[in-house]
């Protein structure tokens, strides 16, 4: 019994390595800056984005079944809360992917966004949803985000606002495609 | 992979996994939807798999509105969020409804058709037995979301 949990172990452990591997390969190929600290087995790294959140910092955790990455943004709520956390719950409600969580302690905002070890292994796919999904769907609500923080906007007039420039910027992709 | 080949590794996972389920084939979606009956205070629960060209998402619809606390609620909601690994509880401000839901690839489906269909359909499960007490709690107006959450994290 003792014997079998070990080579179970192992087995875990050595998947999570791959896991690793295949995630810094991918970040490398596509000219990612990141640090992996050892001790605590997570890969750092981060993106900048055009305007309001200027940078955003990535924590991906490779846990035993599940690969985590935290896209953290760089600001901190202190007025404001109930709406901000409206807002949020508005925006999670129209994401397939992960969603924003809010730390009550200090008013830290932040992207989850979990997959399956194997799904990291079976598909490269998988690693680009992993990396680039918190970015784009970050970028596509943090003007929204600001204003509600701000008290410019209240969180419904916000999504709507959201939800009209994404729709329009699509609407533009489709037609430079098309093009 | 198109939406037919996941669709059926899901059929195939819930048939071999003895669920009864009604089966929604549109244009753009195939959906499975089903009851779950639970032991907990949240007891009937209706799952939605839906497959679209794009992902596979499963929705665990709650039993319950929090249109009357709906504030309460979403502090509730975003208190359990925080820390969970897989998938998220969801808040509908326009009706109060609460949802949790969990998404994956096509491509992480066909790697690993049960290991995923479990990440999809069973550990949301889990979650919401976690917290079904503090979600009737919030709802009754008996515990603040704070202390709803660490009740239930305390007890889990």
């Amino acid at each position: 019994m003792e014997k079998k949990e070990t080579e179970a172990k192992k087995e875990t452990e050595a998947k999570k390595e791959l896991t690793r591997k295949k995630i810094i390969a991918f970040m490398e190929a596509n000219d990612w800056n990141y640090d992996y600290d050892e001790n605590s087995g997570v890969i750092f790294s981060g993106i900048s984005l055009k305007g309001y959140a200027s940078s955003l910092r990535y924590c991906i955790l490779i846990k035993d079944r599940i690969v985590l990455n935290y896209a953290v943004l760089p600001f901190n709520v202190k007025k404001h809360v109930k709406r901000v956390v409206e807002y949020l719950c508005r925006i999670n409600m129209h994401l397939i992917y992960g969603n924003f969580e809010f730390d009550y302690r200090d008013g830290e905002i932040r992207f989850k966004l979990d997959t399956s070890l194997d799904s990291i292994l079976t598909d490269e796919y998988n690693i680009g949803l992993l990396i680039y999904k918190p970015a784009f769907t970050v970028d596509s609500c943090i003007k929204g985000l600001v204003q509600v923080m701000t008290g410019i906007m209240k969180p419904e007039a916000a999504i709507k606002l959201a939800e009209k420039e994404n729709d329009e910027k699509l609407k533009k992709e489709n037609d430079e495609k098309e093009e | 992979m198109g939406i037919r080949k996941t669709a059926k590794l899901v059929r195939e996972f819930l048939d071999s996994d003895n669920w009864k389920y009604r089966y929604i084939n549109n244009k753009e979606y195939i959906s499975f939807v089903g009851d779950v009956h639970s032991s907990h205070c949240l007891s009937c629960l209706r799952v939605f798999i839906t497959v679209t060209d794009k992902e596979v998402m499963c929705y665990y619809e709650l039993p319950v509105s929090a249109k009357e606390c709906l504030p309460q609620m979403a502090e509730f909601v975003m208190r359990a969020n925080y820390g969970l690994n897989t998938g998220s509880f969801m808040l509908d401000f326009n009706d109060g409804e609460l949802r949790f839901k969990v998404a994956t690839s096509h491509q992480a489906l066909e790697g690993s058709p049960t290991e995923e269909m479990h990440r999809l359909l069973y550990v949301p499960m889990g979650t919401i037995k976690t917290y079904a007490r503090g979600i009737v709690g919030v709802l009754s107006g008996y515990e603040s979301a704070v202390e709803a959450v660490r009740k239930c994290e305390e007890n889990d």
